[in-house]
């Protein structure tokens, strides 16, 4: 298993924290919005490969294919 | 291989810092220019309307006692008016255009302004002029309150904004 993954996305969900607040305080609220919606897509993109595998795993382990 | 890492990833990190700097930076510098360009207007009111000075001494003047920041562009003028035989000094104006945008990083309204007071300027008495300086103040007076708060929102926004998208794109490749 992959630990270093884990902080990746923890890293990157601080930024985005971060700029969603710089971004809100300074007024542009649909930018913060936007980010906050980047962000989830990076981190979606980061772990779809695993959800993946384990999608194929169940499959395997119930047998459904 | 980690070396190579870090030394790419500072470099990234120093770029993207820099061009929020940068970018940050422009806004203080249009208030800046904008209230220098005050003071030398200010200037050359005083030389047209209570020195009677002739135009382009007018604005050499202006060049030698206003900020350096603006004031060249004074002496450029002049120069261009007397060098360049223009009819109109509005003619002269425009050919600085291109500094006003880049060196002392103005807005279009503010470059309009600024012309504004181009076209009317040596066209008539002093009456009509001393009239056409304090609208074109005023107007200056209001562009410098709108670039203070543009500066108060955009400045800080972008210097961190440049800090954390070099961030993210470390994280995001390592």
């Amino acid at each position: 298993m992959d630990i270093d993954l884990i902080f990746k996305i923890a890293g990157l969900g601080m930024l985005t924290a971060v700029l969603h607040t710089v971004l809100n305080k300074s007024g542009k609220e649909e930018y913060a919005q936007l980010t906050t919606l980047v962000g989830v897509v990076i981190a979606l993109g980061m772990v779809i490969n695993l959800i993946s595998k384990l999608f194929d795993n169940v499959k395997a382990l119930f047998r459904l294919y | 291989m980690i070396l190579i890492k870090l030394i790419f990833s500072f470099l990234i990190f120093t770029t993207c810092t820099a061009i929020g700097y940068f970018h940050g930076q422009k806004f203080d510098s249009r208030l800046q220019s904008l209230i220098y360009l005050e003071q030398c207007i200010k200037i050359l009111e005083t030389e047209i309307i209570y020195g009677l000075t002739p135009l382009p001494e007018a604005l050499t003047n202006v060049s030698l006692k206003g900020k350096s920041k603006v004031a060249y562009l004074f002496e450029e003028i002049s120069k261009d008016l007397i060098s360049m035989k223009r009819d109109h000094i509005f003619h002269s104006f425009q050919s600085i255009e291109t500094e006003l945008y880049e060196n002392l990083h103005l807005e279009k309204e503010d470059v309009e302004v600024f012309w504004g007071l181009g076209k009317v300027l040596g066209t008539s008495d002093t009456i009509d002029q001393q009239k056409n300086f304090k609208l074109t103040l005023k107007q200056i007076e209001g562009l410098i309150s709108e670039a203070k708060s543009e500066k108060n929102k955009n400045e800080k926004l972008y210097r961190s904004l440049g800090v954390i998208t070099g961030v993210g794109i470390i994280i995001l490749l390592i």
